[in-house]
């Protein structure tokens, strides 16, 4: 029994032997895993997610994503490199690959990118140049090739509301960290507003490559990788074949249509033209049209429905009404002579169109310039001096959303100009002005600016009898409804009684005789209006128009904004009204006059 | 028993060779904890939130349970051998039901995010305790075989058979007494064994194995370690050989063993066929087991000994990237946390079952052949001082301290040098982990305990 001892001992010295030899052979003799050791390195490899999709109201895909692939390098793991091969393999022009070597080197100079930090060389490259890439790509180490989406717009409409995503650029990588070279980011528009929903989260996988650019595995055997999470799909409140419509109509002019659905502040419609096709600012696309489009004296790329604007002209008289009427300044049935106009001084008159004399219904009716400049001048003098009383009637206007950019999320929104008392006192000096110096504002004029949203919106709160939700395009994320709370409620603080009058004023401006917008007219439908005409300095006055309709539960409220149109029941009332008439009926009765409308050039 | 009661020492004689390897062995393991984390992660090595900072902390607490094992009364551990032994059972069960899986295996049990216990570790301390309080009572001494239930003889007929036919082979007549004796000592084996392979926790049911190691100094069949090691070798060679070579081999062998070594005896002729038929049926069986009863995985494993680019970014890239590690080391390594795969977190798991590799890179052969040493000094070292125990029980748990250290150790240091399946198990003393350095420090100081007071068993 005794010798037992024995084969434990052998076994244990006979392995330990066994085991040395082998490290013997491994760490001594053995020059392979010493090559390779020191030549493997880690790669950050980023899963760039799906942007979400866009949808309109009705489920029509207005944004979704196609793949491109791109030519990537890191180069800390360049080598001397044969730019003339890289260039026919990929069938790049030798010229184009020289700048794109240019710009990698001047980015590293320049500190805007590490050595070890991949970045895109050449981008959307074809599918067969990237399949003869990678069969001989051992030969550039430090390249790769990486897939990415891309955007496409399946309708060429709605370019402004859309907006478009681009390339990061340097200020957007220093603010926001989330960003890398070559990430694309939304920079107009809802690809904008929606940018951090729409984006998604990054996947992230580091690997081992080997010198031969070859992957090894998974860092960690992967437990810090983490997949990409596709962006949120959104749902936008644009209904696109009204907005296909709307554009149509604006062809060759230029201005803007909002239409809201006052019940939600919902926009159904937002044109702005000139426009373009959304597809034009992706990729490839944007090299060959950007030059066009900032060349163009339309300037396409500007977004009309939410620019400064113009003066609002006879649309705001409405505003002024109801300001009137809670200011306590007039009652509906107060009368005010007109006899051609506004009286300011022996030299000056504010010029009126002749009329019978107008209560205030018929004052809206029939846009009596007299009775707003009379309204207006009566309101500046209810206070403890002229500027208090300005002041009180600011605040008023600006709760009807002018002077603001009304809560909306469309990022280009500007805020028009509602001058304030301070802005007064700077032209006129302190204590200088009063109601007659200024009383343009009365009748829509002067150095207001109001652009088609804001006037839009004006219909909307009074089809709302005093309220209007901050005007939106973001409707519903996943299927899910954006919560309540995302878009405020805005109270006029006007009695809802007083809107009575403001909706009988507008209705007699399309339906009664004397009515300013009887071209807005439907026959089955009734139409609640108000023309305007923006004075124009520079030339022929635009036209304005705005409108809600029905009188149940109004489902549409528009501001129509046509440049150089003369006045606004020349064109922009044609136009909403079409427009209206489609939404609410899906049908045209009057085609002779859509015609005349799709024909017209102003340009 | 045969203790004494009369104690001059309350430690007694300490054997300060076995302590001195231990605290080696120990803090070349921390330090390598340490040193396997990305030169920017590493904290200080005391920092509890970082794992070299842990297997500090486990550290102390082991060497406060070392002292106390050393203060303790053995014979308590004798007297309570069972008990434990039952509670052992116990927490294998218990993990079962409310373990959680980490890495694979249901074998632990989370306390909180500091804690995680594996019972499994702690049940190998109670087993050794059980089985060589068993081993205790020898054969001669033990009580008659008696009557035993049905079920018993057919859940072991497979190991019953083998020792039947060895006893007719060695012509030393059926002794139903000795069958009986080691089916009890298989039994006290297959029990916590069978349920830490419920726990789909290979590594440490193999580790089981090594206590059927132990017995064959007790008198256990030696023809069952040849069988044992053939059969590892069959089964391996049946993957690379064609079958009808193997077995060709066999009757070859077979037949010179009868001519030369029997005697050309008569009676040798019946259980030489029986295993020359066994070894036969399980070179046929053993490709159909790896090939349809292991699972994916398992075979890859194994497959990967003979062809480590098999499965390069599966399991037989752990081990290539560990032999990669260590190859990298050369001659003298790259020096202390200069490891630049080590710091590459190149080898998974490395600070646990692939700390080896991170020695291998950083001091190279030379801190690889001082490992072995160590570990071969500590088991030698024990095989030594079991032998000169005066007390069985002393002995025969000396010699399964030994055999766990053994198996450990040729599983763990065979795999990150590509020399035995990735099965995951720790290297004793070294690896990273609270539970595996807690049961080798229970084991190792009992064992030394147990030395300490040689002197006083009275024969
Ligand atoms: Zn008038």
């Amino acid at each position: 029994m005794e010798n037992r001892q024995r084969i434990y001992l052998v076994l244990m010295v006979l392995v330990g032997l066994i085991f040395w030899v082998r490290l013997f052979f491994l760490q001594g003799l053995d020059d392979r895993f010493k090559l390779a050791a020191d030549t493997y390195s880690i790669r950050r490899l980023v899963n760039q997610p799906l942007r979400g999709n866009i949808f309109d109201r009705n489920g029509k895909v207005l944004a979704t994503n196609d793949f491109a692939f791109d030519l990537m390098v890191i180069p800390s793991e360049t080598q001397v490199m044969d730019t003339v091969a890289l260039a026919t393999l990929t069938e790049v022009p030798l010229e184009e690959m020289r700048k794109a070597w240019a710009k990698v080197i001047k980015n590293i100079e320049k500190k805007r990118r590490y050595k070890r930090q991949p970045q895109p060389l050449i981008r959307d490259l074809s599918q067969k140049s990237i399949a003869a890439f990678q069969e001989k790509m051992f030969r550039f180490p430090g390249l790769y090739v990486e897939k990415r989406s891309v955007r496409r717009y399946p309708e060429p409409f709605a370019a402004h509301a859309l907006g478009y995503a681009r390339e990061a650029d340097a200020s957007v990588l220093e603010s926001d960290s989330y960003y890398q070279p070559g990430d694309y980011v939304g920079v107009a528009g809802i690809e904008r507003a929606y940018e951090s929903q729409l984006r998604g989260i990054k996947g992230v996988r580091k690997v081992y490559v080997d010198v031969r650019n070859n992957e090894k595995g998974s860092y960690m055997d992967g437990v810090y990788d983490t997949l990409p999470v596709p962006g949120s799909d959104l749902t936008t409140t644009l209904d696109i074949e009204l907005q296909k419509y709307g554009e149509q109509l604006m062809q060759g002019k230029r201005g803007a249509i909002v239409a809201i659905e006052p019940a939600t502040g919902e926009i159904l419609v937002l044109v702005s033209s000139p426009s373009y096709d959304p597809n034009w600012m992706v990729g490839r696309n944007l090299r060959q049209h950007y030059g066009s489009l900032i060349l163009n004296p339309g300037k396409p790329m500007l977004n009309r429905a939410v620019m400064d604007g113009y003066p609002p002209g006879s649309t705001f008289k409405v505003m002024n009404a109801m300001l009137g009427l809670q200011g306590g300044v007039i009652n509906p049935s107060t009368v005010v002579p007109c006899g051609g106009g506004f009286r300011l001084s022996a030299a000056h008159t504010v010029g009126c169109h002749g009329h019978p004399n107008a209560d205030l219904r018929f004052s809206i009716t029939t846009s009596c310039n007299a009775y707003y400049c009379h309204v207006f001048n009566e309101l500046t003098k209810t206070g403890a001096n002229p500027r208090q009383a300005y002041s009180a009637w600011y605040e008023g206007a600006k709760r009807f959303g002018f002077g603001t950019k009304l809560g909306t999320d469309i990022p280009e929104a500007k805020t028009g100009l509602l001058p304030s008392p301070e802005y007064y006192d700077r032209v006129h000096g302190k204590g200088k002005w009063r109601g007659l110096t200024i009383i343009s504002l009365g009748i829509g004029q002067g150095e207001l600016k109001a652009n088609a949203l804001q006037i839009a919106n004006l219909a909307a709160t009074i089809a709302n009898r005093g309220y209007f939700i901050s005007p939106h395009l973001g409707k519903a994320l996943n299927g899910k409804p954006l919560p309540d709370t995302t878009f405020k409620k805005n109270y006029t603080r006007i009695d809802t009684s007083h809107f009575q009058i403001a909706w009988e004023g507008m209705y007699g401006a399309v339906h009664k005789p004397g009515g300013t917008a009887k071209v807005a007219r439907l026959d089955s439908i009734s139409v609640y209006g108000k023309t305007g005409t923006a004075q124009n300095p520079h030339g022929k006055d635009h036209s304005v128009f705005m409108a809600f309709a029905p009188s149940n539960k109004p489902r549409i409220a528009i501001g129509v904004l046509v440049e150089n149109g003369g006045f606004g029941a020349t064109y922009a009332a044609p136009i909403a009204s079409l427009i209206m008439e489609k939404y609410l009926t899906d049908t045209i009765t009057r085609p002779a006059l859509q015609e005349r409308m799709l024909q017209t050039r102003l340009e | 028993m045969s203790f004494n009661d009369r104690r001059d020492g309350f430690i007694g004689q300490v054997d300060w060779i076995l302590v001195g390897l231990y605290l080696a062995l120990t803090l070349i393991g921390w330090m390598h904890v340490w040193s396997a984390v990305p030169g920017q992660e590493r904290l200080s090595p005391f920092d509890l939130s970082s794992e070299a900072g842990k297997q500090f902390a486990w550290l102390i607490i082991c060497l406060l349970v070392g002292a106390a094992v050393l203060l303790t009364d053995t014979k308590l551990l004798f007297a309570f051998r069972w008990p434990l032994y039952g509670f052992g059972l116990a927490l294998l069960l218990v993990v079962l039901v409310i373990g959680q899986e980490v890495g694979g295996n249901k074998s632990w049990i989370v306390l909180n995010s500091f804690i995680k216990i594996q019972p499994s570790e702690f049940a190998k301390y109670f087993t050794a305790l059980a089985l060589a309080g068993y081993l205790a009572t020898p054969l001669h001494l033990a009580p008659p075989a008696g009557r035993w239930p049905g079920f018993f003889w057919i859940f072991m007929a497979p190991i019953t058979l083998v020792m039947v036919f060895a006893d007719v082979l060695l012509g030393q007549g059926l002794q139903m007494k000795r069958v009986v004796y080691w089916l009890k000592a298989f039994a006290l084996i297959g029990i916590p064994a069978v349920l830490v392979l419920a726990e789909k926790d290979t590594g440490s049911t193999l580790v089981y194995a090594a206590f059927v190691l132990a017995l064959f100094r007790f008198g256990l069949y030696l023809i069952m370690l040849y069988l044992g090691l053939g059969l590892a070798f069959l089964f391996l060679t049946s993957l690379v050989v064609q079958p009808w070579i193997l077995i060709l081999g066999l009757v070859l062998v077979s037949i010179a063993v009868w001519l030369f070594l029997l005697g050309r005896s008569r009676k040798a002729i019946l259980p030489l066929g029986f295993f020359l038929v066994l070894l036969s049926l399980f070179t046929l069986g053993g490709r159909w087991v790896f090939d349809t009863v292991l699972l994916p995985h398992q075979r890859t494993r194994i497959m990967v000994l003979f062809d480590p680019d098999l499965d390069p970014k599966g399991s037989g890239w752990n081990v290539n990237n560990s032999k990669m590690a260590i190859g990298s080391g050369s001659w003298l390594g790259k020096g202390f946390l200069n490891g630049t795969l080590t710091q590459l977190k190149f080898v998974p798991k490395q600070h646990t079952d692939f700390i080896f590799s991170a020695i291998g890179e950083q001091w190279g052969l030379a801190g690889t052949t001082v490992v072995i040493l160590l570990f071969l000094t500590l088991m030698m070292r024990l095989i030594l001082r079991a032998e000169m125990q005066r007390s069985p029980f002393a002995k025969a748990f000396g010699y399964i301290v030994a055999c766990v250290l053994f198996f450990h150790f040729f599983m763990n240091v065979g795999t990150t040098i590509g020399l035995a399946p990735a099965v995951g198990v720790p290297l004793p003393f070294v690896s990273y982990g609270g539970s595996s350095l807690l049961g080798f420090t229970l084991l190792l100081f009992t064992f030394i305990k147990l030395d300490a007071h040689n002197l006083e068993v009275l024969r």
